[in-house]
């Protein structure tokens, strides 16, 4: 065997973590250019409960985070605890976890191949590779999201249970990896059940013919998996914790419905428009766009900061792969472990997108980049084994020509047109305000118009502003109503900085005051007609007005 | 009674599409109904070996010239099997078919000027900081190649075919419903089957050369009808298998197929 050939795994295996590495904390803090305001809630909250030990609402150590109207699962936020304690509040220390643990599902997928096909020599490390260059999965890493985290942990989970049949105290790891996974992301207490459900309908055989030394880890497995998930459970029907899924579930009745539902009226309409047909139809609608290669490879996310300006969620000449990859493993039946693995993965991930409304949610999705990188990696195992015409010297040039191209295009994408073309969906400049209100006059208040988003967390996150003052002095919900009242307060208090929607009139021309708005709030009319200054200007990078400040002139007026 | 279900079952997998398109298209539906009658008449001649099915071909240009690339892509899975003279007379009829076509095909197709995709272009090049990088990633061809790439996976969207382009539809696609919603299982289960199948030249050669013609055109709607016998043939290779399952089998299927078929098809009806 060549010295090249013997190595080559090892050698493509320390390739992907490398460049997984670089395209993941490559200009971590700088691009995505701005914060997002879940991002800056999530970071904030840490923040706060490691300086107070409660959140901005004033709650100790809660077990959702609440964010806005709606509640974000807490690991993240505790994750970054640490985090703060050494390299303080940032947008890089906030996305840094995201970007870790991005990194460390590389080997994880390794391991996991190794372990479902160990006699596929080329396997592992092609999936490995592929899932580093991932443009799906480089820009979940690249923000700071609960689902990349909850991704890492129901893979380490699936191991740890795929070992289990082998070490049963492996059980036990099992378990805390899956719970950790299912407080990490919500989209993981729908896929976590139907992944274990399934193992054990599949290897109900094994367990039950070797019940005696399986019953033990299984049993304290679940006891600790439900004392630690408790909390959670705990809390699930509350009207906070259902918030968000309850409008945008497909079987909600608020807002516009398609193909028709409660567009008319009468026998005719009530027969062809049932709404629970029409929602089945819906869901499958939805379920089968995840599988579909027109948004995974040409449309993507339909989200504003998604997908990188003019990519899919997969390169374009993987999708050829990706059918090669799914024959073959519908048609091979050695390798059943793989097979089984894969399709539950596959079929099991869209299920809690499909749920909600959106098109195409590869947030909700994401662990369905799993399996889909490992149908594709092996489409191009079985590529490479198809063409023995081929030299393999030409095999490698192909590869290596299709690898590159796309990386390159993908680092153009993520560092020089994402900033330019969306930057306006991070909420470019408020760093920068934040810099600029410390410089004026300290004796006249700062109005911050808030009407088009949570500009709050955003200013109180590039301040630090001490969450125990911000505590004191907004009062929004008591800890008791802390899950149960979605109540929210109109103005927020930051010492001299107030957060509200600006009201034309009392704020612009009867107070002097500074102002703090972006383009469409304050435009070049109404600056002139409130005879406003101008103190400050911050462009988006394509050189259009993100925000400005001004100065109010009641006097002159 | 097997029978009776499985006429039904296949009367309704091939009455949806035509019969959404007549109901959409009332005026101008004559040309792309012809189109997609020559792939019948094709087929007919195909399944009799009628050795020159594929001068049929030819008639798709003159009837509309967006329609110019369809025998040139067709005719390629026949290649190996067709004698030199009647290549030859294919490929002179096509050349003098496209002497008259190729001014229209043009002004329906990818290639024409596009000044929105072209400013974005020139953004995107001059952002990139060096030149060269810049035309080896970003050139003109990303116009023409990103349309061709969206048009083709739109074409191969199931989505497409059984729930009218649902989460996403395309703005100025009229988005039919063309196949009932639960045929896709018998689709996926046909297209499983399709390299076993005895009809997976002509369904594999008319439903690519399909695709890759009508990729050619800006905006594929009306044009894609001619994908409406390939594929309605691959659901039917499912649903012939469903019906050499078991009984359960196909009576579960039915029993969820047909009433769910029939509640679309009125659906279309009284809209």
């Amino acid at each position: 065997m060549k010295f090249s050939h013997k190595y080559l795994p090892t050698i493509l295996i320390l390739f992907a973590f490398l460049i997984g590495a670089f395209f993941r904390f490559y200009k971590l803090g700088e691009t995505p250019i701005g914060l997002y305001v879940d991002e800056a809630s999530l970071g904030y909250n840490a923040y706060s409960v490691y300086k107070t030990g409660l959140d901005e609402y004033g709650k100790s150590f809660p077990v959702m985070f609440r964010s806005f109207s709606t509640f974000q699962s807490p690991i993240y936020s505790y994750l970054l605890i640490p985090v703060i304690h050494f390299l303080d509040l940032s947008i890089f220390s906030v996305r840094l976890p995201s970007a870790l643990f991005g990194v460390l599902t590389i080997p994880l997928i390794y391991l996991l191949v190794r372990q479902l096909a160990p006699r596929t020599k080329y396997f592992a490390p092609i999936s490995a590779f592929l899932l580093a260059i991932s443009p799906w999965h480089i820009n979940y890493s690249r923000t700071a999201y609960e689902a990349n985290v909850a991704l890492f942990f129901l893979l380490l989970g699936s191991l740890f249970l795929l070992n289990a049949l082998k070490k049963s105290w492996f059980f036990l790891p099992a378990a805390l990896s899956f719970v950790i996974s299912m407080m990490a992301y919500r989209a993981e207490i729908i896929i976590v059940p139907l992944l274990v459900i399934t193992f054990a309908l599949r290897f109900s055989g094994t367990i039950l013919a070797e019940s005696k030394r399986y019953a033990l880890p299984i049993f304290i497995s679940l006891v600790l998996a439900f004392v630690i998930f408790f909390p959670t459970l705990q809390i699930m029907g509350t009207p906070g914790f259902q918030a968000r899924s309850s409008v945008l579930n497909i079987f909600a009745t608020s807002g516009q419905r398609p193909w028709g539902v409660g567009e008319g009226q009468g026998l005719v309409h009530a027969f062809t428009n049932n709404p629970q047909i029409l929602a089945i139809r819906e869901f499958l609608s939805l379920y089968s766009s995840y599988l579909s290669p027109r948004y995974m490879f040409s449309l993507g996310d339909s989200g504003p900061r998604l997908p990188y300006p003019g990519m899919g969620t997969f390169f374009v000449w993987q999708f050829p792969l990706y059918l090669i990859g799914l024959y073959f493993l519908i048609k091979e039946k050695q390798l059943k472990e793989l097979t089984f693995f894969i399709f539950t993965f596959l079929l099991a991930s869209p299920i809690p997108a499909a749920l909600t409304r959106d098109p195409y949610s590869t947030l909700r999705s994401l662990p369905l980049v799993i399996p889909q990188i490992l149908i594709i990696s092996f489409g191009l195992v079985k590529l490479w084994e198809l063409l023995p015409s081929l030299s393999s010297k030409m095999k490698y040039l192909v590869v290596i020509f299709a690898v590159s191209f796309s990386s390159v295009r993908m680092f153009i994408s993520i560092f020089y047109f994402n900033d330019y073309f969306n930057s306006k969906f991070w909420n470019y400049g408020w760093e920068t305000v934040a810099k600029e209100i410390k410089e004026l006059d300290p004796r006249l208040p700062v109005v911050v118009d808030s009407s088009r988003g949570d500009s709050y967390i955003l200013m109180m996150f590039f301040l630090k502003y001490d969450p125990s003052l911000y505590q004191r002095d907004n009062f929004e919900v008591s800890p008791a109503e802390y899950y149960t009242s979605l109540t929210r307060k109109e103005s927020k208090n930051l010492g001299n900085i107030t957060i509200k929607s600006i009201v034309w009139g009392p704020d612009t021309d009867e107070t002097e005051q500074f102002l703090v708005a972006d383009y469409l709030a304050m435009s070049e009319v109404q600056i002139d007609a409130h005879n406003l200054t101008i103190i400050k200007e911050i462009p988006f990078p394509d050189g259009k007005v993100a925000l400005r400040i001004l100065k109010t002139n009641p006097k002159r007026k | 009674m097997k029978n009776l279900i499985f006429w039904t079952s296949t009367i309704l997998i091939f009455v949806f599409w035509p019969f959404s398109f007549v109901l959409s298209n009332r005026s101008d539906s004559v040309i792309f109904i012809l189109a997609a009658l020559v792939l019948l008449v094709d087929r007919f001649l195909y399944l009799r070996k009628y050795q020159y099915h594929y001068f049929t071909y030819l008639v798709l240009p003159l009837l509309h010239p967006a329609y110019l690339f369809f025998p040139i892509v067709a005719i390629l899975f026949y290649w190996s099997d067709i004698k030199k003279m009647s290549l030859v007379i294919y490929a002179v009829f096509l050349i003098f078919i496209s002497l008259f076509s190729w001014q229209s095909f043009y002004a329906y197709s990818i290639f024409t000027p596009d000044p929105l995709a072209f400013d974005t272009l020139n953004k995107k090049i001059s952002l990139i900081p060096n030149r060269n990088l810049a035309r080896i990633f970003h050139n003109k061809t990303d116009l023409f190649q990103d349309k061709f790439k969206s048009n083709v996976l739109t074409s191969l969207d199931p989505n497409n075919y059984f729930f009218a382009l649902h989460p996403r539809e395309i703005f100025e696609n009229q988005n039919l419903h063309k196949f009932p919603f639960l045929a896709i299982v018998l689709f996926l289960i046909g297209l499983y089957l399709l390299i076993k199948s005895q009809d997976r030249l002509w369904i594999v050669s008319t439903l690519l050369a399909g695709i890759f013609s009508i990729a050619l055109i800006n905006n594929q709607d009306k044009f894609d009808l001619i994908l409406y016998l390939p594929i309605a043939l691959i659901c039917l290779i499912g649903l012939r298998k469903i019906f050499t399952l078991c009984q359960a089998y196909y009576l579960i299927f039915s029993f969820l197929f047909l009433p769910l078929s029939i509640i679309e098809l009125a659906r279309i009806i009284f809209r």
